[in-house]
């Protein structure tokens, strides 16, 4: 399936829904049809392209043309800010993590709705949707320190998918991790079924890059290995999500990046 | 006879000695549920002796401890209920049919949401509740000799030596030079606050936001405020208002929404603009702290909602109206003082009387949000580190000092239109709320949960006044 709009699209953020009727996959006449929803937007050199109409979009499925119907999105959205808490993590990448709230807090327009999770072992729900983003800033300060090493991180998304798939509208989910997963239960394939179940947006922000940049060539294989590993998963769900992943490479550009992300949301085409 | 019968028969049937009638005392306690004017209108003489005050005092002690007790043990029943609860989800997991894990789950959930409510009872709403009444007892025993006093300062004119007694030149008086200088610190502050992302959303309704505007602006143009003000209402349903240095005036929506008459309204805005006048935030906030300060109210208002975790507490109180999640802010974040409390509880009554209005607004109104369950904490004109009484006192010795105008305003056609445009824009965001994603949205299905309690009931429903019970107590008068 894809959208082909005569501009490239650089990134596939989320700025109005393509609306599409047929089944999804494999073509099978006999199952009734369902309603699929596209979250896309379009960028040009980095610039968000606005003002375009269905008649500058195709889908396909399975190289046939489906029929759809380009709608506004949904305001508000419902936008989760998922973060590692790992013991690990909050030794290596503290700066980072604040700053990456921080920068999403001052962008986040108020007409949507913000929670904040985070994720060792387990997934915890420090501020449920909230109208006021700052509440997200002020429990991240206040994390309590988690005692597992553990990331289990197809795990945590597995439960926000699934957290999030119970509400309607328009969902986002902004992953801020390494990516590395010590132990879940759950494999890649699950997490994409979760993906298409949820019809989430995933947006991924990946921490260590500059601890990569700097000391990579020093480490032994499996770390290289582990890291490579979860920048690859961050990447994967958010490409499978209709996402994108970004891997910022100082603390000070986790603020913006994620401004980037929090203007693309409200981008419309 | 002696001496004490001899007060009995000069000021009226209660004062006499011995051990009060328990009647009496009952009468007494009763007494306590009057609003603050009536107990001051009816405390001009001594009308319950010494002893029997102090019986009071100590059933009022006694009632407070029992209440806590009370609903101390409830939580602990609570608690078991639901270690029990999730001991048997724990062992039994795998032998539970759908239905009985569905009741399981239910029966757990019902349990979190009532110790949630009852633990906000214990920590909010009893201490509130016999504060007030403390405070009233204060007034009855404390306040003949204040009124005898002021009518002795009327009589000699002293009146005019106290602080700020100069009411004539308001607006021309120095209540504190160069208010302008605190603009630049204000629009910093204002900078701060929304890049904190703690501000609630600004209320786009213009005929709200105009009447508001119009009210604050009347006021301050009778005040001693003179630097623009800038006022913003917010929609967030706290019952809240604050000023920031230089004029900057934020008021909630759930304030304008809970006031009865514009009095009221003028009473609580006048007592805000009293600190931009005074210049109460300059002497005690330095701007570098203003982010931290709303940081802690943010936090401050998170321990209230959920006691430090997201649950489905936190969800039924949201969904119950218990509290909004606009910004709480509880004044002694921003370091006020007792005496700026009192300067300002003088200076805003000042100012509502300048402009016209009924100037016991601000008392009915402090009146009112003290006898109700749920918004008892984080408000910053209301629950500020003055005892109650004490700032009861303080108004209405000030209201006595103040000339009488002929025909104060107690509320306005423009009021009453507001509050029905306000009616529609709160029916919406009632409607908005229900519709509030939730990442820990409850099981569904579950027998309705009858709340603890409502937030509009009288907090003396939860804990009745204490009441003595029969015995020995002698009912007549030794002498």
């Amino acid at each position: 399936m894809s959208a082909a709009p005569h501009a490239a699209i650089v990134g596939p953020l989320v700025a109005a829904l393509l609306t599409l009727t047929g089944t999804v996959g494999r073509q099978q006449p006999a199952k009734p049809t369902r309603t699929v929803t596209l979250y896309v937007s379009v960028e040009d050199d980095g610039r968000l392209i606005q003002g375009l109409t269905a008649t500058q979009f195709a889908v396909y499925e399975g190289n046939v043309a489906r029929p759809f119907h380009l709608v506004p999105p949904d305001v508000p959205a419902s936008i989760a800010l998922l973060v590692e808490n790992s013991d690990t993590a909050r030794q290596l990448f503290a700066e980072e993590l604040r700053g990456a709230v921080n920068g999403f807090v001052a962008a986040a327009p108020d007409e949507h709705w913000y929670a904040l999770a985070s994720f060792a072992h387990a997934v915890s729900i420090d501020v449920d949707f909230t109208r006021v983003p700052g509440r997200l800033a002020t429990a991240m300060t206040d994390l309590p320190a988690s005692t597992w090493n553990e990331s289990d991180v197809r795990d945590a998304v597995i439960e926000l998918l699934d957290r999030m798939d119970r509400l309607g509208g328009r969902r986002i989910l902004i992953v801020i991790a390494s990516g590395i997963d010590s132990s879940s239960r759950h494999s890649w394939n699950e997490v994409q079924r979760a993906l298409e179940r949820s019809n989430v947006v995933v947006f991924t922000i990946g921490l260590g890059a500059e601890l990569r940049h700097l000391y990579e060539p020093y480490w032994d294989p499996s770390a290289r290995d582990a890291l490579s590993q979860g920048e690859m998963f961050l990447r994967s769900l958010a490409t499978a999500s209709g996402g994108q992943a970004v891997f910022p490479m100082f603390s000070q550009a986790f603020g913006d990046v994620l401004d980037d992300v929090a203007s693309h949301r409200d981008g419309e085409l | 006879m002696c001496t004490l019968c001899l007060v009995t028969t000069v000021s009226g049937a209660q004062l006499r000695a011995g051990p009060p009638a328990q009647s009496d005392v009952d009468g007494l306690l009763q007494e306590l549920q009057k609003p603050y004017l009536d107990l001051f209108r009816a405390s001009m003489t001594p009308r319950f002796a010494a002893t029997m005050l102090e019986q009071a005092r100590r059933k009022l002690t006694e009632s407070r401890e029992q209440c806590l007790r009370r609903f101390k043990a409830r939580a602990k029943g609570q608690e078991r209920a639901l270690a029990v609860a999730q001991d048997k989800l724990r062992t039994q997991a795998s032998r539970l049919s759908e239905a009985e894990r569905h009741g399981l789950h239910c029966e757990i959930q019902n349990l979190r949401v009532a110790r949630s409510q009852v633990q906000m009872v214990i920590d909010h709403a009893i201490p509130v509740a016999y504060q007030n009444r403390e405070a009233k007892l204060d007034l009855i025993e404390r306040w003949p000799a204040e009124y005898v006093a002021i009518q002795q300062t009327l009589a000699t004119g002293a009146q005019r030596t106290r602080r700020w007694s100069d009411v004539e030149d308001i607006g021309f008086r120095e209540v504190a030079r160069d208010q302008d200088q605190d603009v630049r610190d204000g629009e910093d502050a204002v900078k701060q606050l929304r890049v904190t992302g703690l501000l609630p959303r600004e209320l786009e309704d213009d005929a709200v936001r105009g009447y508001v505007r119009q009210l604050a602006e009347r006021i301050a143009a009778r005040s001693d405020v003179h630097v623009p003000l800038r006022v913003t209402v917010l929609d967030s349903k706290e019952i809240n208002a604050f000023a920031l240095p230089g004029g900057f005036l934020f008021v909630e929506r759930g304030l304008v929404e809970a006031t009865d008459d514009e009095a009221q309204l003028a009473g609580v805005l006048a007592h805000e603009m009293s600190h931009v006048a005074a210049r109460h935030a300059h002497k005690l906030m330095q701007r570098e702290t203003i982010a931290s300060i709303f940081y802690q109210a943010a936090q401050v208002a998170a321990v209230i909602l959920t006691g430090g975790v997201v649950g489905v507490g936190m969800y039924y109180a949201l969904q119950y109206g218990f509290y909004g999640l606009g910004l709480a802010i509880d004044l002694k974040l921003l370091g006020v003082s007792r005496e700026f409390e009192l300067e300002a509880d003088q200076l805003g009554a000042q100012y509502a009387w300048n402009a016209g209005y009924d100037t016991t607004g601000f008392v009915r109104f402090f009146d009112k949000m003290a006898t109700r369950v749920g918004y008892v904490n984080g408000i910053s004109w209301f629950h500020s580190p003055p005892p109650f009484y004490e700032r009861m006192r303080q108004i209405q010795r000030e209201l006595a000092f103040l000339p009488a105008r002929p025909s104060p305003v107690v509320t306005t056609p423009a009021f009453d239109a507001m509050k029905a445009a306000l009616a529609r824009i709160s029916a919406r965001a009632t409607e908005e709320e229900a519709k509030r994603p939730s990442l820990v949205a409850p099981e569904q299905g579950c027998p309705p949960l009858p709340p603890e309690y409502q937030p509009d009931q009288p907090i003396d429903t939860l804990c009745p006044p204490p009441r003595t019970p029969p015995s020995s107590v002698p009912s007549s008068p030794r002498c």
